[in-house]
Parts: structure tokens; C-alpha cells; sequence
């Protein structure tokens, strides 16, 4: 269970960070945000990603990807949580590439993956916010009819919803509350009706109500329920990635004020109930980063106990962005509660984090049912 | 050596260890540390297999598998190291020895020690033929250790000794002290001090065991007077205590960091516990949901102080560590340590708070271990202390 990044992955980290410095910081998310339609998105980013090989890490080499694995992508998720980089790698790359890799049939996968690798074709699975647990909700099924499978119902807080050219649902059969099957939606379809949900990370998510959509079902053998619970877990962990790489960020950032900042004729890092508070930051954000890390290559190296790990994880990686972040922004004082300091972009995507892909209290349970009791 | 001879390394060892191993030494020890080895004169072994078990781990130097072959140790680099340690404890094999001698004072004599001194102790070490006790605290220098006063005048051959050390766990179990005088005061306080050794049947040495809360007298006031300290027992140069102390320390802080590693996994777990004093309802969770969520926490704190080690284990290994993160392992290891102790006394109820070994010997241990760990965010540099150095040397925060 490797806990360090062998040289292929810290290139990798290396690399990602060098450019996402450069041209997708968190100075570019702000210029998104003030000049754009209110939610964040750029093609160039996005395009320049894919560039970097980014989007196919997870996708096999027989369909463009690399299949570097989860340790890989974590560590460019932490890097994109540091820049605040905004790109829907997660759900196409990582949630609806992966389902359609276990689910779909050779020549869906064929159609789709190399398009998706290459950046070109979002598919986006529409999930209320990313929430594990609700991932059997009721709100959207499906009826047989004459003109083919056709798709009822609502989803909320769709991550990336805006951007999608199709979705991936998870939807139950119609009077059949538990059985369940994974459709594809196209985007333009008819029925499909897409509205702006505003959120305060300011990224694209979508309202979406489907009204007698056709759909295109992915058959397989394989357990949709199943299914989307593992690739859950990917999302979980990955999103905890990208959240340690925010609360270490928030962290560094508190720490070059507190050497900087003067109050009582002294650097305010001198004062012993900062130091102590920041000290327990910081052991913290390292407890988090093993478990992070260990969630990551139990995924790769596909453990009985990776479930555990994952919920672990995410966990651990809530509860320690929670902390940095609003110690971060109390440390700063009043201008930690202005837009115009860079701290509040990072603690509003922080908040928003922490209850995608599952809350403390739903990974605490999981985690505890994981170990019997 | 290559991953092969890992493998062949790994299994060597687990079949050593299990036809060397006495079956009484694969029990598992009491938590409250009264089956523990610690060697010296005064030592009384409990049984056979103990001594047996030490003799026989001592032989091959795997009482010190780290330390250098020359001097008695087993001579394993790390990744063997780790690998024993772990072979050890899968298949609950005890610790054949512990103590200061292992701990603290080898790994330092192996650094600053001259040749003289390394042929001469450790050995004694390996082999547990010595105890040793820690003569740093005294009354006016606890956690401001490097204001401390025990001076030390030139005698030409020798130094003269006078003062008071205190806190002295073992002092009067020990043979010899490793102790930390002042050998000038005209400097800043750092400077001046200087590391030397004695005999505790030294004349002028004598100690006054101080009981714990736990009833048992673990350490002791120890007065110098006119303590004769031949200049060969002088460690490194005069001065240069301060920087050895505290490499000594690194080593203590190591050794506390992960106490309750170096003991085989309790029979029952927190969980198991747990559910066995509360039941479970009809989804199989822990009946009372407090406790519930507490053993959730402690068991992910736990789960990710290991998994922290570890990482600086292999990142260390593929030269890719950021050695400021080993300034948490004292701190966020004895903080745990209190808060699982605490909550197995919960576990309990009220029959957490019962001491009576005589009657009730698996009960009484709780209490007793919870006292203990009360001690080891005290102990060694305080919880409050590493938050310093953490901010100090991790975070570089600006000093006053
Ligand atoms: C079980 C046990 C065994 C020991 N064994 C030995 C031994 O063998 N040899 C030996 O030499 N010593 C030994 N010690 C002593 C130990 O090293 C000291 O107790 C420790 O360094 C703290 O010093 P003190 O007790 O004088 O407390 P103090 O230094 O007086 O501290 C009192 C309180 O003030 C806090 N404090 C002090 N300075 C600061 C600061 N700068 N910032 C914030 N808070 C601060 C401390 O954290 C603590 O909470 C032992 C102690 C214990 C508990």
C-alpha cells in the first residue's frame, strides 16, 4: 500500500502544478468569476487540461487514456484545489467514465470514451450534489412504452450540470422503487429542461427537470446500484483530494500573514494562542494527507477495506477543511471576511466540498458500518 | 538489498522468531507495564522464558536491531528494521527489553560517543546488563530545561558535581544516570551545559522514590553532592551537552510517539469493547450513539497516526519527505493515547473507576493506564512544548 508517490506520479504532481501556477490559478478563477455569467467555466482551461493528458487518468490506453490510476489524479486534484482550478474532470472524467467503463457495451465505449478523453463530449452524471447516500432517491424513473424507454422526474445541484452534453442517471424503475437501472440523457433532448443553480463556489451546477426524455439504457450484467457506489467512492476521494489540496493552501497563506501581519508592535505569529492554534493546523492537514493518500492507492490496488478508507478520507479531509478554513479566516482578521482576499474563494469552495460526495456524519456512519458496528 | 532478499529477510525472521520465541512471551502483556523487561543489577526476571527470551533476542542483537553489529546491535538497516518489528508483532512476540538505555541514551552515545565509550555501554545495553535513568529536570528547569543549575567544577582529571535533578523516572532501580550539568554560566544559558556520565552508587549520589498518582513510585528526587565525574564519562565536548540533549530528546519524543506500538495488540479492541459493554440496535450500531461516535473518531485518529508514520516511512525512503512533519508524532501521539485511555475507562461506567488488582485484575488495569498517559503529554517535552517547536521549527512562526 504505497503511502508515497513513486517518480511517475510526482512528475506528474510536479508538472500539474508548475502549469495550473501559471495559467489556471486561483487569479484566473476570480477574473472568471467577476467578468463571466456568474457561474465558472473555461474552455481554455478545460482544453489545456486535456492537453496535459489530465482528463484520461483513470481511462484505459485502448481509448485514449492512460490508466495511471487514482494516486496520479489525486495528486492532480490536490494541485487543482490549491489553484482553485475550476473543470469538469470529475464528473466526466472521473464518474460518468468510469461508469460507462463497467457498464457500458464495447461499442457505447468506443463511441464515447475517446471523445471524452479528448475533452470533447461532457457526460455528466446527474446526481442530486454528488450525495452518496442518496444515490437510490426516488425523484426521477423510468416507463416502458411504445415509443421506446422514457425518462420522469427531477434533479437538484447537478456538479458541472451547465456544461453537460449528456447525463448518466441512475434512475428507478416506474412503480418499481427498487429496482434500478443507468440511462443516458442527451442534453439537447426533448423534455430535458436545464436551469442555473447558483452556488457559493460559483461553479456550474445545474436544476434539471426530464419530461418523458428518451433515453439510451446501459445494459449490463453488472449491478447499476453496485456500480455507482464504487465510482462513489472514487469521487469521494478524489474530492477529499482536492480539499486537502484547499486546506493546505488556506494554510500556507495564514501562515505567511502571521509572519507578516503587525499588532502590539509584534508579528501576530508571535503570539502563543496563534502558534498553538496553527500548530494544531497543521497536524491535522498531516493526518489527513495519510489518509487521503491511503484511500487512494486502496482504490488502486482495489483492497477489501478501501470503503472504509474512502469514508475515512472523506471524513477526516470534512472535518479538517472546516477547521483551516474558518481558523484561516479568523487569523486574518476583518480582511478575512472581504471578498477581495483570496482566503474566502477557497472557504466557500471548502463548504461546498464538504458536503459533496457525502458529509462527516454520512462517512462516520459508513466507516463505522464498515467495521461491524 | 533487493526486494528478494526482503521477502527472504521476512521469512527467515518469522521462522526464528517462532521457534525462538517462548510461548509465555507471545502473551500479552499487562497494560499497566508491570510485565515489562527493563534490565539493570536490580532486575528480577518473572519467569524463565523472560530471561530466556531476552538472552536469546540480546545474542543476535535484536534488542537494538538498528544499532551497528560492532557494538552488539543487530546491524539491520531500516527496512529490516521495520520488517522484525512488524514480524514481531503479528506474531505478538514482547518486547525482550526495554528502557533508557535502548531508547535514549544508545542512539546518542552512538552519535556523539567516542570509541571508548561506545565499547563500554553499549553492550551492557544490548544485552539490558545496565539500566539507565535521565538526569535532566530539576526543580527550576522543567520544560525550560536549558536553565538548569547542577554544576559541574573542573577538577583537573575529574568534575565535581553538585545539585538537584528531579522528576527521575526509575532512579532508584537504575545503575548508572546520563545526566546534563553546568560546566559555565557566563554564556547564554544553552552554552555551558555539558553530558556526562556516572555510576547511581556513585558516593554523594542518592534518590527519594516520589509516588505517582498511580501508587507505584516510578520517579524520584535525585541529590548530587560532591559527585566525583572522571573527564573519560564526559560526553562529546564540555559544552556541547545542549546539542546532545536534545538529539536525545528527538529520540524520547520518537520512542513516546508510538507507546503503544511497541506493545502487541490488546486482545480486545476499542470496538470490541465497545459493543460488548452497550450492545447494538437493530442495524448493528453501537446502542449508545456518543459512544459510537467517539469510537469512530479515536479509531480514525489512531488508523491515520499510523498511516502518518508510515508515510514518513516510505516518503523518507523514496527521498521524497518533508522531515518537518515528524515534529507532530509527539504531540498527536500522547494526545491520543490520553483520549483512548480516558474513553476505555468510559467504556466501564463507573466500573471504570475501580482499583483493585487483587480482585479484579483485568478492571484495575484501566485506571491505572489511564493515570500513566496522563503523564506522557508531560513527560519528555509537554504537549504545550511540541505545539512550540512545531510552530517554531514546522511552521517557522516568528519567536518573541
Ligand atoms: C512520568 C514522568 C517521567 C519523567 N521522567 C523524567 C526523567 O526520567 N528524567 C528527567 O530528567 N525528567 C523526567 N520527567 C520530567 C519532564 O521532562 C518534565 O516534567 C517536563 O519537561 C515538564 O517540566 P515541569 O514538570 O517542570 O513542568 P513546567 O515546565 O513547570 O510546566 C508546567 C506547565 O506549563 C506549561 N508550559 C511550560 N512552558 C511553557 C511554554 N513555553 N509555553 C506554553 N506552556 C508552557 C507546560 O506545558 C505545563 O503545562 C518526567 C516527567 C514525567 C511526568
Amino acid at each position: 500500500m504505497p503511502l508515497a508517490l513513486n517518480e511517475e506520479q510526482r512528475m506528474l504532481r510536479e508538472s500539474t502544478q508548475a502549469f495550473l501556477r501559471d495559467n489556471a490559478n486561483v487569479g484566473h478563477f476570480r477574473e472568471l468569476r467577476d467578468n463571466g455569467p456568474g457561474w465558472v467555466h473555461s474552455t481554455e482551461i478545460w482544453q489545456a487540461l486535456v492537453d496535459l493528458g489530465l482528463s484520461g487518468l483513470l481511462v484505459a490506453e485502448e481509448f485514449g487514456g492512460s490508466g495511471f490510476g487514482h494516486l496520479a489524479l489525486g495528486a492532480v486534484f490536490e494541485q487543482m484545489g490549491r489553484q482553485l482550478t475550476p473543470a469538469p474532470l470529475l464528473s466526466s472524467c472521473v464518474i460518468s467514465a468510469s461508469i460507462i467503463q463497467e457498464m457500458g457495451s464495447v461499442t457505447l465505449q468506443q463511441e464515447l470514451l475517446p471523445s471524452m478523453v479528448q475533452g470533447e463530449l461532457l457526460v455528466v452524471p446527474a446526481v442530486q450534489g454528488g450525495v452518496v447516500g442518496d444515490l437510490q432517491r426516488a425523484d426521477a424513473s423510468l416507463t416502458d412504452g411504445t415509443n421506446g424507454l422514457r425518462l420522469n422526474g427531477t434533479r437538484r445541484l447537478v456538479m458541472d450540470g451547465l456544461l453537460a452534453d449528456k447525463f448518466l442517471v441512475l434512475a428507478s424503475n416506474s412503480g418499481e422503487p427498487e429496482s434500478f437501472r443507468m440511462v443516458l440523457v442527451e442534453a439537447s433532448a426533448d423534455g430535458v429542461q436545464r436551469t442555473e443553480a447558483r452556488m457559493i463556489d460559483s461553479r456550474c451546477y445545474a436544476d434539471l427537470v426530464f419530461t418523458d426524455c428518451p433515453v439510451q439504457e446501459l445494459l449490463s450484467d453488472r449491478d447499476a446500484v453496485e456500480v455507482g457506489r464504487a465510482v462513489f467512492d472514487k469521487g469521494s476521494a478524489l474530492i477529499a483530494a482536492e480539499m486537502l489540496g484547499i486546506a493546505e493552501e488556506l494554510f500556507e497563506r495564514t501562515m505567511v500573514y502571521l509572519r507578516e501581519r503587525e499588532q502590539f508592535g509584534a508579528k501576530i505569529g508571535s503570539f502563543q494562542a496563534l502558534q498553538h492554534r496553527a500548530a494544531k493546523l497543521y497536524t491535522e492537514l498531516q493526518l489527513t494527507r495519510s489518509a487521503v493518500v491511503d484511500a487512494l492507492s486502496a482504490l488502486d490496488e482495489q483492497r477489501d477495506d478501501s470503503r472504509a478508507a474512502v469514508s475515512m478520507a472523506k471524513s477526516l479531509a470534512n472535518e479538517c477543511c472546516r477547521l483551516v478554513a474558518s481558523e484561516s479566516v479568523q487569523m486574518h482578521g476583518g480582511i478575512g471576511v472581504t471578498d477581495e482576499l483570496d482566503i474566502g474563494l477557497y472557504l466557500k469552495r471548502s463548504r461546498v466540498c464538504q458536503n459533496l460526495f457525502g458529509s462527516t456524519g454520512y462517512h462516520n456512519n459508513r466507516f463505522a458500518s464498515c467495521h461491524d458496528f | 538489498m533487493t526486494a528478494q532478499d526482503y521477502d527472504t529477510f521476512r521469512s527467515e525472521t518469522r521462522q526464528w522468531l517462532e521457534e525462538n520465541c517462548p510461548a509465555a512471551m507471545r502473551v500479552t502483556p499487562r497494560k499497566d507495564g508491570s510485565d515489562n523487561v527493563f534490565g539493570g543489577t536490580q532486575f528480577e526476571f518473572q519467569s524463565a522464558e523472560q530471561r530466556l527470551w531476552l538472552q536469546r533476542m540480546a545474542e543476535r542483537g535484536w534488542t537494538a536491531p538498528d544499532w551497528p553489529a560492532k557494538y552488539g546491535g543487530g546491524g539491520l538497516d531500516a527496512q529490516q528494521t521495520k520488517i522484525l518489528r512488524q514480524e514481531m508483532r503479528a506474531l505478538g512476540c514482547r518486547d525482550p527489553l526495554i528502557g533508557h538505555g535502548l531508547w535514549m541514551l544508545g542512539p546518542a552515545l552512538l552519535e556523539y560517543g567516542n570509541e571508548q565509550q561506545k565499547q563500554q555501554h553499549i553492550p551492557d545495553i544490548v544485552h539490558g546488563r545496565i539500566r539507565w535513568c535521565q538526569g535532566y529536570s530539576e526543580p527550576g528547569a522543567g520544560s525550560d530545561l536549558a536553565s538548569l543549575r547542577c554544576r559541574a567544577d573542573d577538577m583537573g582529571d575529574h568534575y565535581l558535581v553538585n545539585g538537584q535533578k528531579c522528576w527521575t523516572s526509575d532512579g532508584d532501580k537504575a545503575d548508572w544516570m546520563f545526566c546534563l550539568v553546568r560546566t559555565d554560566s557566563s554564556g547564554p544559558k544553552q552554552q555551558g551545559i555539558s553530558f556526562v556520565l556516572f555510576p547511581m552508587d556513585t558516593p554523594g549520589v542518592s534518590v527519594r522514590p516520589v509516588p505517582l498518582l498511580t501508587g507505584q513510585a516510578h520517579f524520584c528526587d535525585t541529590f548530587l553532592e560532591n559527585v566525583k565525574v572522571p573527564k573519560e564519562n564526559l560526553v562529546g565536548e564540555e559544552g556541547q551537552g545542549w546539542t546532545i540533549a536534545k538529539a536525545l530528546l528527538a529520540h524520547e519524543r520518537k520512542m513516546m510517539a508510538s507507546m503503544d506500538d511497541t506493545m502487541p495488540a490488546p486482545p480486545k479492541s476499542l470496538r470490541d469493547y465497545a459493543v460488548e459493554r452497550f450492545g447494538t440496535d437493530e442495524q448493528g450500531r453501537i446502542a449508545d450513539v456518543e459512544i459510537r461516535r467517539r469510537v469512530i473518531d479515536q479509531m480514525m485518529r489512531k488508523k491515520s497516526l499510523d498511516l502518518t508514520q508510515q508515510r514518513a516511512f516510505e516518503e523518507g525512503m523514496a527521498g521524497d519527505i518533508d522531515m518537518r512533519m515528524t515534529t507532530i508524532f509527539k504531540y498527536a501521539g500522547t494526545e491520543y493515547q490520553k483520549r483512548n485511555t480516558e474513553l476505555f475507562m468510559d467504556l466501564q461506567g463507573i466500573e471504570g473507576c475501580r482499583w483493585d488488582a487483587e480482585n479484579f485484575p483485568e478492571e484495575s488495569q484501566f485506571p491505572t493506564t489511564w493515570m500513566n498517559s496522563l503523564a506522557f503529554t508531560i513527560a519528555g517535552g509537554s504537549s504545550e512544548v511540541q505545539l512550540n517547536l512545531i510552530a517554531k521549527r514546522a511552521l517557522e512562526l516568528p519567536q518573541e
